[in-house]
Parts: structure tokens; sequence; C-alpha cells
């Protein structure tokens, strides 16, 4: 086997493959950063440019893609707290507060350091432990999965201190939004009303870009700062993010273990490593509180757990040529394409092209530190620039990023609305992240729920193999924990700082705007509680259970409020942002209608201008002569020259043409 | 003004795309998979995406659809224009099952078929460390304890439930385990999950090394695993197979149709290319769309009488 590592380093140093390793890196990071441009998209946009390379050098550039992919969600999460993958959710939830305590390019140097530790930790993971983990994913039955996913979701009652409740609820909302569609087993249509986009489900990345990209800048709208963030930039931020890196080594090796080895589960990717892990660290912390406020740990931890799932999810594609993960799915794709066969196969008849594969992995996780340094410099600058034009930029490229990977409009009005209705949500303390993370697990909860039922049916009872057998008695333990400490501590903390709740009914709740979006919340989940017991069968369980649970939830929500005598509500945002807010929703619809009479990239021209113009003249006040024009103008073309240059020209995404382009 | 920045950015397209009129095809043709990223389905594709773009001079461009076992990607697909730029990949014999079922909008006539790529055979497999050494073995295990031995299937009426459910016709009553795809089905069957599962060859190409292959669905013996039996042999009349097939949408121009049919025809005579379909597990077998066209029609009487037997069997 050295001989093999020694020759694998050999082949992956020759100078054009280190080259197509860059290439593939740069496209990675650059696709993870934008919205829409997910881990598998950017790979599988990758994949036709291998087919001229030999398969060696086409494994090696699509590793890199893979990893820097994974990495480059990392810094919009951090920046402007718009995850670009799904993988990077759990890194903007303490990135974000880094930045706004000016503490951005430690947050980020911190994300690379430890992206790169992780899938360095991952991949070697990968050569050493190749036997054990393949054999210990294999027993990983569909009840375990199921249990899983519950812990992943049980998490969320610790995400959002204060707000557990919320935060479950949350959850259920997101495991509602991904019931609409086929159910996953019999391919029988659910919640669709007979509309053909509804049949096809709602898009996961879609719906993420509205949730977080759009909503947040909505938020941005609310205050009349200039930028960002009002500190000043920090000094010696790589001196700190390496100290604070080297503090935490071993949380970041149990994190990257962790990730590894969700990694290595079939069907489970980065996302869920990143969650999981992230969750983990906060929970055995001594101090839970200090996480979502903008903890070090709190980037640490998810960014080195998804890189290091990287690794992980090549374990089953090499031991049994099934992919851990969508974007390994695509690698395969692309190996196959090279006429090689992923699986024992490959690592007996090639072992070169295997080992020059795996070892490329490594370096290429150096390089990225390179380019990815070289990528915080420039992408730190993004505070530097006014608030009112990163708007624009954002929201066209979420355009883009929507439509991208079904070529859908619908998506893109999915991801208008979504994004409207993400705002209100946030704004009654129910968090995006929240939602996302049903999204993420739902799929998984309720495939093997299903496979799980149906295993049953061979033995006596359910309960035997969803409660008794080992694995999952572990994991339905671990949730039920997972949800009653932060019930308890809080009540621990309440009880140490002397509150006695004396619960008084009274009508202040309805001067609550929470109450409300609650109430609206409950009687959607009644509605569409009944509509889901026309549904028959196995594709009926689980969304009565998740409408069950929202309906419970909110019941219980807003009974506590109901005995709350003070009303603890943030302030709405005034009247003039919430107006404010309306004209860039009505701009982007305007856009979205005119992409079909005048073609995509024109409809994106305009709707930028008018935003840009509407934030230059309207909000900063900026004279109108015909110098503020030029800037507006100029800047907008810059951007849809940029935009065309990154989706179409770079990725090959092809977009609809109308009477323009 | 806004008309020159338009140019200037055209005139910037140019560079990739040649927005001219020409000869077909002069730009990239849109494939829909309607399958998930890495799927069987989109295996096919990718096998002769490399030489369609030598061929053509135009690469595929991959739009996946996935859901309802390729009821979605279909539907997207019969909405399409039929100018040629719209294609898609899809398995037999799931189309012809939609139509019987009634569950789709689409109907045969929806699409012109262009193309048969491969094929790949079914096989009854078990772990390779289980103690089942034959097919008898595991039926009579079956039939010994009703419905309690779990048999993985990779989608519900199709290549894998329809055998399934004809061995329930024949009395050997396995608990039919549904898992959406074969690339979830293999680790099922491998971590003991379920006691043995039809899978397609080439979705479980990869991991058919740990795995016994104890019968094969076809009316002869396969080339890859000679000391199977056929399901004939064993006394059952039962027969699968999985196809994989370019289509489009109906009312594509005859020369258009003619076209790629020669190209795929071209691709798949390749000595290379068939090797490489083997690596994956199918035989690279190329039939004209009128052919597929017969196949399909022909296979309706069967179809329907699974999907009598399978409602049936629900009630």
């Amino acid at each position: 086997m050295l001989d093999f590592i020694v020759q694998g380093f050999v082949s992956a140093l020759v100078p054009e493959n280190l080259l197509v390793m860059f290439i593939g890196l740069l496209v990675g990071i650059v696709g993870g950063m934008l919205p829409g441009i997910t881990t598998v998209t950017a790979v599988a946009l990758f994949v036709p440019f291998t087919f001229s390379m030999s398969p060696e050098m086409a494994l090696i550039a699509l590793g890199g893609v893979f990893c820097g992919a994974m990495y480059g969600g990392a810094n919009a999460a951090i920046l402007i707290n718009t995850p670009g993958t799904p993988g990077s959710i759990a890194t903007s939830l303490d990135g974000y507060p880094l930045t706004k305590q000016g503490r951005a390019e430690e947050a980020c140097y911190v994300a690379l350091l430890a992206s790169t530790l992780g899938g360095i930790f991952g991949v070697v993971a990968l050569m050493l432990f190749f036997e054990p983990l393949s054999k210990v994913a294999l027993s990983f039955g569909s009840e375990a999965f199921f249990w899983m996913g519950l812990f992943g979701l049980s998490t969320l009652a610790a995400m959002f201190p204060g707000h557990i409740a919320k935060g479950l609820l949350g959850g259920a909302m997101g495991l509602a939004l991904g019931t609409v569609g086929l159910d996953p087993v019999m391919g029988m249509p659910r919640f669709t009303f007979d509309v053909f986009s509804l049949v096809q489900g709602l898009d996961m990345v879609a719906l993420m870009i509205g949730l977080f990209s759009v909503s947040q800048m909505f938020v941005m709208l609310e205050s009349n700062e200039t930028y960002i963030v009002s500190m000043a930039r920090q000094a010696h931020a790589l001196k700190r993010a390496l100290i604070a890196v080297l503090r935490h080594l071993r949380l970041l090796g149990v994190a990257s273990a962790i990730g590894t080895f969700i990694g290595a589960l079939p069907g489970a990717g980065g996302s869920v490593a990143a969650l999981v892990s992230y969750n983990e660290a906060k929970r055995w912390d001594k101090n839970p509180d200090r996480y979502g406020q903008g903890a070090i740990e709190g980037i640490l931890v998810p960014e080195s757990a998804n890189n290091a799932s990287v690794g992980g999810s090549l374990v089953p594609l090499l031991s049994l040529g099934i992919p851990g993960s969508a974007a390994a799915a695509v690698l395969a794709g692309g190996l196959m394409a090279q006429g090689l066969t992923p699986g024992p196969q490959l690592m007996e008849k090639n072992p070169d092209i295997a080992y020059a594969f795996i070892v490329s992995m490594i370096l290429a996780n150096i390089g990225m530190l390179f380019i990815g340094y070289l990528l915080v410099r420039i992408c730190t600058r993004i505070l530097d620039v006014p608030k009112l034009l990163i708007i624009p930029a954002v929201i066209s490229i979420s355009f883009l990023g929507a439509y991208a990977l079904r070529n859908s409009m619908f998506d893109v009005m999915l991801m208008i609305v979504s994004g409207a209705i993400a705002y209100v949500l946030l704004k009654a303390h129910i968090m995006p992240a929240a939602i996302a993370l049903g999204l993420v697990l739902g799929r998984i909860i309720e495939e093997n729920l299903i496979v799980t039922c149906y295993r049953a049916q061979a033995k006596d009872s359910l309960a035997d193999l969803l409660v008794f057998s080992p694995m999952a008695a572990v994991f339905m333990a671990a949730c039920v924990l997972a949800v009653i400490i932060p019930l308890w501590l809080t009540h621990r903390k309440e009880r140490a700082a002397g509150i006695v709740r004396r619960p008084r009914l009274s009508a202040a709740c309805l001067g609550r705007y929470d109450f409300w979006v609650v109430l609206l919340i409950t009687l959607g989940g009644i509605f569409f509680f009944n509509q889901s017991r026309e549904l028959t069968g196995v594709s009926s369980y689980f969304p009565q259970a998740v409408y069950a649970s929202i309906i419970g939830l909110g019941v219980f929500i807003m009974g506590m409020q109901a005995f709350q005598s003070a009303p603890k509500g943030r302030a709405l945002p005034s009247c003039g942002a919430l107006g404010n807010i309306g004209i860039y929703l009505g701009i982007m619809v305007m856009a979205y209608l005119l992409i079909e009479p005048l073609g995509f990239y024109t409809a994106l021209f305009s709707g930028t201008g008018a935003m840009t113009a509407y934030g230059v003249f309207g909000l900063t006040k900026r004279k109108c002569d015909w110098r503020g024009f030029a800037f507006v103008l100029g800047y907008t073309l810059l951007l849809t020259i940029v935009e065309y240059g990154c989706f179409r020209l770079l990725m090959g995404v092809q977009t609809p043409t109308g009477f323009l382009l | 003004m806004l008309r020159y920045i338009m140019i200037l950015l055209l005139a910037l397209g140019m560079s990739s795309a040649s927005c001219l009129a020409g000869e077909y095809p002069d730009k990239s043709i849109r494939i829909i998979v309607p399958f998930n990223p890495g799927g069987g389905g989109e295996q096919a594709a990718r096998l002769i995406e490399k030489e369609f773009k030598e061929l053509t001079g135009q690469p595929l461009s991959f739009i996946y659809k996935p859901g309802g076992t390729g009821l979605i990607g279909m539907t997207e697909l019969a909405r399409q224009k039929a100018d040629g730029y719209s294609i898609g990949i899809h398995s037999y014999p799931l189309l012809v099952l939609d139509g019987i079922t009634g569950r789709a909008r689409y109907t045969l006539d929806s699409f012109d078929f262009i193309s048969l790529l491969c094929l790949e055979e079914v096989y009854l497999a078990v772990s390779a460390d289980s103690p089942i050494k034959s097919a008898e073995e595991l039926i009579a295990q079956a039939r010994a304890n009703p419905g309690k031995v779990n048999l993985g299937i990779c989608e519900i009426m199709g290549p894998t439930h329809i055998p399934a459910l004809r061995l329930k016709a024949e009395n050997v009553p396995f608990n039919h385990v549904s898992i959406d795809g074969a690339g979830k089905v293999a680790p099922a069957l491998l971590g003991g999950q379920v006691d043995a599962a039809i899978v397609p060859s080439g979705g479980v190409s990869g991991s058919i090394g740990k795995m016994k292959v104890l019968a094969v669905f076809s009316p002869e013996r396969s080339k890859r695993f000679p000391d199977a039996p056929t399901l004939k042999e064993l006394g059952f009349d039962i027969n699968s197979a999985v196809g994989r097939y370019i289509a489009a949408p109906h009312g594509l121009k005859p020369e258009q149709r003619a076209y790629l049919e020669n190209t795929f025809k071209t691709i798949l005579a390749r000595p290379d290319v068939a090797q490489r379909f083997e690596n994956a597990g199918s035989i690279a077998t190329w039939k004209s769309g009128d052919d597929l066209r017969k196949m399909f029609e022909a296979y309706i009487p069967e179809g329907q009488s699974m999907v009598d037997f399978y409602k049936k069997s629900q009630k």
C-alpha cells in the first residue's frame, strides 16, 4: 500500500495534474460561495470538462471541486449570513455574529484552517480505517437512520436558547415543506392540488436560497447603517485564527471524526455532518450559551466536520460502488464516463489511479489553503462595500442560483415567496436554520421510517425493530436527552436567578406579533392535517405525524404566551423599513415577470438596476445627476457580466432567452 | 443604450456558443434525467456523453428532474418543445407501466423514441456471507415462513417489483421491502437489513462482488454469472430486464430524429464504449426508436396483468 501512496504523490504532483486541481478548487470554492450552486451542482457542472482528460487527471480535478465547494460555502455564511451550500448552515449560526463583532476575517481564516485540517483528517481516515469504516457504515440500518434524523432535529431544541418550542416548530415546518410532491416510496402525490409544479416537489435549493439569502437581504434593509458592520477591521486576524485553531485541536479532531463517520454512511452528507457535530460540541461545552453569539468553536466544528465528510463519503464509493452523498454520486458518474467502475474493482484493477486520487485530495486540501487565503482577502472586502450595493448583487445571484439546478421558473418564484415568508417568520423568532434543518432531514426520516415499517412486517411487531434494537435505543435516548436537557437548564437558570413564574391568564398575548404568526401556522397545520387524512397507506404516516406536531407545538406556544403577562417580543421594524422591503420585493416580482418576455439576463439587468438605483438615489439620497446614473448603470452592467461569466460561461447553465438574452 | 450593451454581451456570449443558426445541432442539447444525480438513469447517459460531444460537436447538458420513479422527469419532457434540443433518458419498462396504472398524464404517443442504449440483467441475490446457498433454498425458506423473509426491491411497479409480484403469484411469499433505488438496496442487503434482494445489474455494479447471485431473470443464463440458473430452470417463467433508452417529445423532425438515432448507433458500435458499459454492469444494445416502440407495445398485456395483480393484492 505504501508504494501506491508514494506513487500517488508522484503522479498527483505532475504539473498538469496540479494545474487542473487548482482550477477545480477555484471552481468549487467560487461555486460553493454562490447561493444555489451546492456541492452537487458544482461537481455535476464540472464533469463535462473532464472528458478530454486522462482518468487520473479527471479524478484529481473533480476531487478538487468537491473539496473546494464543501469549503466555499463558509465565506458567504460568515460574511453575509447566506450559507451557499446546505453544509454551511451551521457555520452561519456563529459566523455572522462574529462578523457583526468585527471579527469577520478571523472567522473566515478559522473556517479555512478548519476545513483544510478536517479535509485532511477525512482523507487520512479513509486510508487508514477503510475496512472498519465500511463495515460499520453497513450495519447502520433504516431504523438507525430514522433515529439519526430525529436526533438531528431534536438538536433544534438547543439551537435557539429561549425559543425551544419555536425551534422545534420551525423544524416541523421544514419537514412539512418536504412532504409536498410525490411520496418517496409509492410515488403518490401529496398536497399538490393538481398543480404540476407542486407535483415536482419544492426544490430544497430554491427554498434554501429564499430562506437564507433573500430574507437576510430584507433584514439588512431594516437599519439605516451604510455598511454591514460598523466596526473597524481587526489586526492580526490570521495569527488569531491560527491560535484559536491550535487551542482547539482536540475539538477539531472529534468534529472531524464525527464528520468522517457521517460521511461514510450512505445517504447522509456534509450538511448532516456539520449540524450534528455543531450540536455535539455545544452540548459538551462548559458554557453552551456562547454558541450562537459568536463562538469561534461554532465555525471550527461544522467546517472541519463537513470537509471531513468528503473523505468519509468515498468509503462506500470505493468499498461498494455506492456513493455516500449526492456529490459523491456525481463523482462516480464522472468516473464511469472514463470507463472506470467505482467500487472494490477500482482498488484492485487500478490501484494507481485510486491512490493518485486519494492522495491528491490531501494535496487539494493543502492547495485550498492558498486559494482560500487569497479569496478570504478578496471576499472580506465585501464588508467595505455599502450594503445597498450588496443587496442587489445577492438578489440577482439568487435568481440565477434558484434557476440553475432544475431550469425551472417555478423555482425562481418559490425562492421569492419563501424569502418573503421566511422574513415574516424570522421576525417571530422562527429561524430559517430550523426550517432548513427540517428540509434537509425530512427525506431521510420519512424514507427510513417507511422502510423500517416494511421490514417490520416480517417481524412480529414494529416496536421490536424501531425501539428495541440496540442502535435505535441509543439514538432514541440521545433524542430524549437532547430535548430535555435544554429545558432543564433553562429551568435551573431561572430558579437560580430567583425568577418565580406565577402563571396568570392575560390578554397581553393578543398584542404580540409572534402570537398571531403562530396562530396562523397552527391554523395552516389544522388545514393540512385534514388534507393528509385523505391520503392512504404508508404515504400518510409521516405527513400526519408532522402536521399533528405542528398543531401541538403551535397550541403549546400560544398557551405559554397566554399565561405571560408582559410581552417580550422584539420591536418590529419601522414602517419606512417595511416599505423599503416591500419595494425591493416588488422589484423582484417585476424582474421575475420580465424574464419570459425579455430573457433571463435582461430581466436580471433591469431588476438589479432598479434596486441599485432605488438604493443609491432613494435611500442614500445621492443626487440624481448623470454621474450617479453612470455609476448605477456601470455597477449593474458589471454585475450582470460577472454573473453571465460565472453561470453561463464557467458553469454552462442555460437560461431562457426572450426578446433579448 | 441598452441595446448596445446587449449587443456587447451577445458578442461575449459568442465566444462560447455560436448563436448563428446553422446545421442541427448548433447548440447544446438538454437531456432530462428523471432520477437523482448519480442514479442509474444518469449513468448510461454519462457513459456516452464524451462520444456524443465528439460526434455532434455539442455537449449534453444534464437537467435532473427526479421523483416518482421517473414520472416527474418524463412529464416535464413531454411538455418540452420538439425542436431536437430536449431529449430524455428513461428506464424500460417504467414508462409503459405509468400508462397502464393511469398515474401519468402522458402516453406512449407523447414521445418520439430514439434509441435503446443498453440492457441490464436483473438478479435475485443475497449477501456473499449469507448462509443461503441457492435459489431453491431461498424459495423453500420463503415458503416455509410466509411473509417472514425480507426481499429488497428497488421501486414500486418496476423491473424489480414485478418479478417479486410474480413470484408471490407463484406462491413464493416474500415480504417485499421497497427501498428507493438500487444504490440504497445494496447496502441494506450487505448490512443484513433484508435477507435477499432483486437488483438490476447496473445499479449494483460496484457491490456485486460482495453478493451471491442466486438466479437470473432472463431467458438465458448470464454470461457474467454462468452458474446462476434462470428462473425458468427453477420452474418459474419470469423474465425481467432494465433497458435505458433515449426519448424526445413527440413531433420531432424526421431528419433530426434520424440524426440522433444514427449518432447513438455509431457511438454504441464502438468497442471501447461497449467495454465501458460492461464495466458498469450492463450490455450496450442499440435498437431503433421504432423497434423500441414495438417492444413497449408488446409489453402492455403483461404489464396490465401485473398492475391488476398488484391492485388486487393491495386490497
